[in-house]
């Protein structure tokens, strides 16, 4: 981006938020490598522009309700982990807006995605600027010690494209997360989020159809592929997020421990019963049930 | 007293080569004798030099004859070389007239003959960033043991960069001389002839449109400064030589001060063979375009650490 394009986001901050406003997203940590970019590519301004567009979503269509703000970590290194859906990543987004509205200093959330998004023209690039990496266990690393506040969804792509019967039903979740954890002596935050299981209901997948196009499956849902592109709109459900206490790892656990599979395995399996029961009390507090409970 | 070093230098009318030799010519305290080895007749730029401490050889390295009289030849015998550096293999994608790989082999023959001559203690190759491969799934920050660019689909001149890296990789626990190859960033200077160079020096700079990698160039001043610590330091192994700065590709381009614009790669592809044709770039995007899509920061913890190398050069153009 341009310093012009940079200074009209700015403008637009104000007008929109006042100074305050801008003054606040601008006490934002970054380690910039002196051209207003870091080492993956995030740029402050192109996550400004992401913010403003995402928040009318995170306002007026998914009218997201989150809580337990107090389980971030204000500064320093961390892992949020939770449930993934929804077919496209607005969970993922609507996250990321919520530390933005939420907490003071607002603290950019670095999104670890899956790499096939970063083969995609324009899609990779808004994705590096807007502060995500591909999944490698490289870049997880070096995030985590640049103190950065890491998003992970252990679910992997499995969890987005899961079929509407197992809504709310964690798939197995990875391992990877943990041994890095264990290593970088980080805190795992789990999360919940409600509602986008339901955002874009999906009825089958086809994941042959899938790899012909690059991606890991070819889902089909009510409206995709059936009104092309205009299929993918999720439906305005309500977002519920809720983060938990923050598992401290390094203070019951060695860093060797790291290597120990059955360790490893234990932690994540203790994650996902977590972020399990953070659903199911999600689900029980939600008044009405079904598609009507998930859009009120 | 500290230990002076005799060195040879391989590629000496390139660039980095030419500043290289005028460099360690010019540090007494450190350097003994520099022989250098062109592929052309002594060319002025070393004429005033003095024959004590600076000699010159046309050798055309691919050409084992002219190799083998290079390592019997009385100048060779009487400098007594210790270290040589390696400079010469193909540059670039562009200019030459040898098949890439006649040029492997012409450097797996000089490696062989720098490990028979017992007087060589240390073998320094230039390789680049090249070699590494860049996929959507590579890693921001690339090490020295990163996987390399095995693609069978590669085209000829990245392969035979690999090759050539591979081939002093191989070699490296021989047990007498020592060996270090360097991979440096693409190189940004005058007259260098590095693809990232060519590249912003084309009369119009042509992205792929939706990407803009994150790179991290070095000057080719800092190259020299890494290839000097190689030969003044204690040292084997892959090193991975960067520059200061890190920006994205488009922050390069407006940087060089020229016109540009992003194209499908299709697009891209046939303009840049237009361009080519007409003598409009140097830049050949038939050779391994994957820089032009995909991150590449390299990882230089280790030339830091091992090699007490800073870079001090930011980019600058004009």
């Amino acid at each position: 981006m341009n310093s012009k394009a940079r200074a009209r986001i700015r403008k637009l901050i104000r007008a929109l938020d006042g100074p305050r406003g801008l003054e606040r997203l601008e006490s934002m940590g970054m380690d910039d490598e002196g051209f207003g970019y870091d080492r993956f590519g995030f740029e402050r301004e192109s996550l400004y522009a992401g913010y403003l567009f995402a928040r009318q979503l995170y306002r007026r269509w998914f009218r997201v309700d989150s809580r337990g703000h107090e389980n971030v970590p204000r500064s320093g290194r961390a892992i949020l982990a939770g449930n993934h859906s929804g077919l496209l990543p607005f969970d993922g987004a609507m996250l990321a807006v919520d530390l933005l509205e939420k907490l003071e200093p607002p603290r950019p959330l670095r999104s670890i995605v899956d790499h096939f998004a970063f083969a995609l023209p324009f899609v990779g690039q808004m994705m590096y600027r807007t502060g995500q990496v591909p999944g490698t266990p490289r870049n997880f690393r070096d995030l985590l010690e640049r103190e950065q506040l890491v998003l992970v969804f252990p679910e992997g792509t499995k969890g987005i494209v899961k079929p509407f019967s197992e809504r709310y039903q964690l798939r197995p979740f990875n391992v990877g997360f943990v041994e890095i954890a264990l290593e970088a002596e980080a805190p795992i935050v789990p999360f919940a989020v409600i509602g986008a299981e339901e955002q874009a209901p999906v009825l089958f997948s086809i994941p042959l159809l899938g790899k012909r196009f690059g991606m890991p499956t070819f889902p089909i849902t009510p409206t995709f592929p059936w009104l092309g592109v205009a299929g993918l709109v999720p439906y305005p459900v309500k977002y519920r997020i809720a983060y938990g206490e923050p598992l401290l790892l390094h203070r019951e656990y060695p860093k060797e421990s790291a290597r120990d599979p059955d360790v490893v395995r234990a932690i994540s399996e203790k994650v996902r019963s977590r972020v399990q029961g953070m659903i199911d009390l999600g689900l029980e507090l939600r008044k009405s049930k079904g598609l009507v409970g998930a859009l009120a | 007293m500290s230990r002076k070093f005799r060195v040879l230098i391989t590629g000496a009318n390139t660039a980095t080569g030419r500043g290289l030799a005028h460099e360690l010519y010019r540090d007494q305290a450190q350097i003994e004798y520099v022989l250098a080895v062109g592929t052309d007749e002594q060319p002025y730029y070393f004429r005033d030099y003095h024959q004590d401490r600076f000699g010159y050889r046309p050798v055309n390295l691919n050409k084992p004859r002219q190799q083998k009289e290079l390592f019997m030849s009385e100048p060779f015998k009487r400098a007594r070389i210790d270290t040589v550096v390696h400079l010469a293999f193909l540059p670039t994608a562009n200019g030459t007239s040898e098949p890439f790989d006649v040029a492997v082999e012409g450097t797996r023959q000089f490696l062989g003959q720098c490990l028979e001559t017992p007087s060589i203690e240390k073998f320094i190759f230039n390789s680049g960033s090249l070699v590494y491969k860049l996929r959507p799934w590579t890693s921001c920050c690339i090490e020295e043991d990163s996987e390399l660019n095995f693609d069978p689909g590669v085209d000829a001149w990245t392969r035979a960069r690999v090759d050539a890296d591979m081939l002093c990789r191989a070699k490296m626990d021989n047990g007498r001389m020592r060996i270090v190859v360097l991979r440096p960033s693409p190189i940004i200077g005058r007259n260098i002839s590095s693809h990232l160079n060519n590249f912003l020096e084309s009369y119009l700079v042509t992205t792929i449109a939706g990407f803009d990698p994150m790179m991290r160039p070095v000057h080719s001043s800092d190259v020299r400064k890494a290839i000097k610590l190689s030969i003044l330091r204690d040292v084997q192994g892959v090193f991975n030589v960067a520059g200061p700065d890190i920006a994205p590709l488009s922050e390069f381009c407006r940087l060089s001060g020229r016109p540009f614009v992003s194209l499908p790669f299709g697009v891209l592809r046939r303009i840049n063979r237009w361009q080519r044709a007409l003598g409009l770039t140097l830049c050949n995007l038939d050779v391994e375009p994957t820089w032009l899509k995909y991150s590449c920061i390299l990882d230089t913890r280790k030339a830091e650490k091992k090699l007490g190398f800073e870079p001090e050069h930011h980019i600058k153009f004009g």
